[in-house]
């Protein structure tokens, strides 16, 4: 069994839509990864005190325009920072250039192609539990 | 010369021999040994010969946004350098969207000068290697 298999790669899944959380979740957890989810920025802001994390994938707007990258904000505050992931139906130059500087580490845009974010998502995983390892 | 940069290594890739010449007068002054490289297979020999702390690539080296992708595997390849991609027009949606998916740090405008370009950079640089890593 890998150490990811005994040790499954927990994500922090956060949408104001319910269908995508569902779908998502169900995605993500037949890929291998433990799931928690959030409707809001403030139950996701809970869970990254509560808990911790190999990765946020979060949706940039919710209850307000933007705010997914506040509970991105909050998440590169770890020492040990998670993988963030942006979901986004509206990406701008602007909130895509902020995202750029906090150091987002992929921007997916909706619908989401899963053939190239579960890709991406395994690869920025596994590269921050080897880095934490060394 | 400066001691922020004193001993690092500095690929940079574009096709424009001008622009690379001025790239590297101007990482010399700093202190920096820069390695240049024309094309796709020089830059590709190059990742596999030295280790870099920095990366310039151009966006369109070959063929319109193929720099995208070397410098997502520049990033794999020196995952502590800082990589940032030289684009012919100030970024945008398409581009930035590139620069997060590749794990590009930043986009500079290929049309300041040279000294102004490797000023942001290792400005940039140090920023970025004072945040905590994924």
């Amino acid at each position: 069994m890998s150490p990811a298999e005994e040790n499954p790669f927990h994500l922090l899944l956060v949408d104001d839509e319910i269908s995508v959380l569902q779908t998502l979740k169900m995605v993500l957890e037949n890929e291998g990864y433990r799931v928690a989810t959030a409707e809001s920025c403030a139950q996701a802001m809970a869970l990254l005190q509560a808990d911790s994390f190999d990765g946020i994938i979060t949706d940039l707007n919710m209850e307000k325009e933007d705010i997914g990258l506040e509970v991105a904000r909050a998440a590169l505050q770890f020492e040990k920072r998670p993988v963030i992931v942006v979901l986004t139906g509206f990406a701008s130059i602007v909130n895509s250039r902020q995202a750029l500087a906090m150091g987002i580490d992929y921007m997916a845009h909706k619908p989401v192609e899963l053939n190239d974010l579960l890709p991406a998502l395994n690869r920025l995983v596994s590269r921050r539990r080897e880095s934490i390892s060394q | 010369m400066t001691q922020r940069s004193a001993e690092k290594r500095a690929l940079l890739v574009h096709s424009d021999i001008g622009i690379l010449t001025n790239l590297q007068t101007a990482l010399t002054r700093e202190g920096c040994i820069a390695i240049v490289a024309r094309d796709l297979a020089s830059a590709l020999l190059a990742i596999t010969q030295h280790q870099f702390h920095f990366a310039i690539v151009g966006a369109d080296l070959g063929e319109p946004g193929d720099g995208w992708p070397l410098a997502g595997v520049l990033r794999l390849a020196f995952p502590k350098a800082f990589v940032c991609v030289l684009d012919r027009h100030e970024p945008r949606l398409e581009g930035l969207r590139s620069a997060i998916n590749y794990g590009v740090q930043q986009i500079y405008v290929q049309g300041r000068p040279a000294e102004e370009i490797v000023t942001s950079l290792l400005n940039d640089a140090q920023r970025a290697a004072a945040k905590p890593e994924s």
